[in-house]
């Protein structure tokens, strides 16, 4: 089990584009993937789950996967998140 | 069947007969139908059945939205559809119906309840509003459940579509179906988004009737007016065969009109002038230019802005510019920078409410305070402006000179970025203001020295100048574009470019309004912008009078002591002098 925390550094969030980013490259792996934000937590592969925790810019969530690909889904959906979600700006 | 007559906004012209179609509303159930043991499976299997549906339905609309409107259009359904596969949701919805014992429309039900309380409580605007996105995916689903209301809606029948209000995806949606003869909705009004969609594809719609769906049921008859803005419900024969033969001569009048739009922009002693067109989506450039149009004379930027839940992106911003520079050609694209705060307001931009919206921060004042929308949006039209070399900045609610002093700066600072970034970009892109604040009216013969061009927006001129708010039904009636106050401020105004040799538009309903643009023709405007479903009737007026007369007769008329006197002095004298000016089919 990972369990790492990860700030959204996009100007808009974790709003509806970039759950479904996100929800299309987490549902590429085998592990499960949850995501934790304040007290709330979420499946990483549900949209609707994602939108709920209203991620705004600058918050902090918490990945915990687990799994036998876990550690390959890490580094991809962090990098989705270091990279803002390939947004322009 | 009770015959009714509703009064509303006409925000599409034309007339259309038909049978109502109420638009599904909320549909959920507070009901619980409970069910035995044995038919928990059942009903999971009429569920697995509605997400089979929905999911076809959505992927055909995505793919549909994407062809004609674009694929930013037909993200929405993207989403939907991974709300619809969302695995948490659909086993919540099995989970009550296995242990609540009910029918899959209650257990669906349910589950809204239970995901919108979680969405009230969130505070960020654009997080709570998703809400909608689910309501509208379960919506469908719970429809789905029987198979025969799809059916019912698919049968592609004739209708006249009757809503409270329809969202920006249901009405692109709906309106492309080709089978909506007519919209009228309880809310809304000429800007909203269905009604600039209907206008584009010429389907009447009248609009803020308040109460039409309590009014209808499926299969009544409506009649809609698009141009006086009333709905009648269940015609009496007789009145229906009066609309009928009105809708027949709109018709042929709307014929006519398209032929005028391929004459010349000529008065009868050939003065030329030049119908523009006002619009505020890309895709109404085609519809401008076969009404007749001569270039986009106000391209209002606020739509970009509308259109998403974030603030736009200068890639955003491009994208539709880029568009519009190219479409149309060689003509001339005059692109408003935003125009929003006050009543208009965005969530986005966090503006505080304000007591006085209409004098507050508002047009040029608000992208003043937040320079970095502004300076996107400058980045994306100056990039626009290198396609065609036809693309001009302008700039709404200028007060005075500081003010295009400062925009010249920040527009300097912008080209500067731009060439070190090596971006192209038209170097003479011509800077033009609105002119609507009366104090910038009184000052126009200095400001347009600082100009390439101005654009005078009667709308709000004459509001702010009579001090009437058009919308306040208790003084609308003091709204009088030809007030002989109004016309000696427009004449100042007119004459002030002409000194200058400088271009002058109007771009407020005035130039819409055939006796209102003849008026501006005699106080020698030459530019009209309009929205283009106008300008066949106002090229037709200008076409049938010399200028020289037209000229004489303004001139006088405003030697009259008030409105009334000068409505009715130039009035008579164009019938009199040239009787086919003003004709019409929609006043005869």
């Amino acid at each position: 089990m990972i369990k790492k925390k990860v700030k959204i550094k996009n100007k808009l969030g974790l709003h509806a584009r970039a759950a479904v980013k996100f929800v299309n490259l987490a549902n590429r792996f085998a592990s499960s993937i949850k995501i934790v934000k304040d007290s709330n937590e979420v499946d990483g592969k549900s949209v609707l789950g994602i939108l709920t925790l209203a991620a705004v810019q600058g918050s902090e969530i918490q990945l915990k996967i687990s799994g036998k690909d876990e550690k390959m889904a890490f580094k991809a959906l962090n990098d989705l998140i270091d990279d803002k979600f390939h947004e322009k700006e | 069947m009770e015959y009714f007559r509703l009064r509303g906004t006409g925000v599409s012209p034309g007339i259309a007969v038909g049978e109502v179609q109420l638009s599904e509303g909320i549909v959920f159930t507070s009901r619980k139908s409970s069910i035995d043991s044995e038919q928990v499976s059942g009903e999971t299997e009429r569920l697995k059945v509605a997400i089979h549906r929905t999911e076809d339905q959505l992927k055909k609309i995505k793919e549909e939205i994407g062809k004609k409107v674009g694929t930013d259009h037909s993200f929405i359904f993207e989403a939907h559809l991974f709300i619809l596969q969302d695995e948490s949701l659909i086993s919540r919805i099995k989970e009550i119906i296995k242990k609540d014992k009910t029918k899959a429309e209650r257990a669906i039900s349910k589950v809204y309840e239970e995901y919108s309380k979680m969405f009230e409580s969130i505070e960020d605007e654009y997080f709570k509003q998703r809400e909608y996105d689910l309501k509208d995916v379960l919506s469908k689903l719970y429809l789905n459940l029987e198979s025969d209301k799809e059916v019912k809606k698919d049968d592609g029948k004739e209708k006249i579509l009757v809503a409270h209000d329809l969202l920006p995806s249901e009405a692109a949606l709906k309106l492309s179906q080709g089978n909506v003869l007519a919209v009228a909705l309880d809310i809304g009004g000429t800007t909203s988004h269905t009604a600039i969609l209907a206008r584009s594809l010429n389907i009447p719609a009248v609009m803020g009737l308040s109460q039409v769906t309590r009014k209808v049921k499926d299969g009544d008859t409506l009649i809609v007016d698009g141009t006086n803005g009333e709905v009648i419900i269940n015609p009496p024969f007789a009145i229906r065969r009066e609309f009928e033969s009105k809708q027949k001569k709109y018709r042929t009048y709307v014929k006519e009109l398209k032929k005028t739009a391929k004459l010349k922009s000529k008065t009868l002693d050939e003065v030329r002038f030049f119908p523009l067109a006002n619009i505020e989506l890309p895709d109404e450039v085609e519809l401008s230019f076969s009404m007749g149009a001569e270039g986009i004379g106000l391209f209002r930027t606020e739509f970009i802005f509308f259109q998403s839940k974030d603030l736009p992106s200068e890639e955003d911003h491009f994208k539709v510019y880029s568009k519009i520079a190219k479409n149309a050609g060689e003509t001339p694209v005059y692109i408003r920078t935003v125009d929003i705060g006050g009543e208009k307001n965005l969530p986005q931009m966090n503006v505080e409410k304000e007591p006085n919206p209409a004098l507050g921060l508002r047009g040029f004042r608000l992208s003043l305070r937040e320079r970095g929308h502004f300076k996107t949006q400058l980045r994306a039209i100056l990039r626009a402006s290198a396609i065609n070399k036809n693309v001009r900045i302008m700039l709404p609610m200028i007060t005075g000179i500081e003010e295009i002093e400062e925009a010249k700066l920040i527009i300097e600072e912008t080209k500067e970025e731009l060439n070190d970034q090596k971006y192209k970009f038209d170097e003479k892109v011509q800077l033009g203001i609105m002119i609507e604040v009366p104090a910038a009216a009184a000052v126009s013969d200095s400001l347009v020295k600082e100009v390439d061009y101005i654009s005078i927006g009667t709308n709000d001129l004459i509001q702010y100048y009579l001090a009437v708010d058009r919308s306040n039904e208790l003084v609308s009636y003091l709204f009088k574009p030809l007030h002989p106050s109004v016309l000696r401020l427009l004449k100042f105004i007119i004459e002030s470019a002409q000194k200058e040799k400088k271009e002058v538009t109007v771009c407020g309903e005035m130039a819409a309004d055939p006796l209102s643009a003849l008026a501006l023709l005699g106080l020698g405007l030459r530019r009209f912008s309009m929205n283009p479903i106008f300008i066949p009737r106002i090229k037709k007026a200008l076409r049938s009078v010399e200028y020289k007369n037209i000229h004489k007769f303004v001139e006088k008329a405003m030697t009259k002591r008030t409105a009334r006197e000068v409505e009715e002095y130039f009035l008579e004298n164009i019938l009199s002098a040239y009787p086919k000016a003003l004709l019409s089919t929609e006043s005869s």
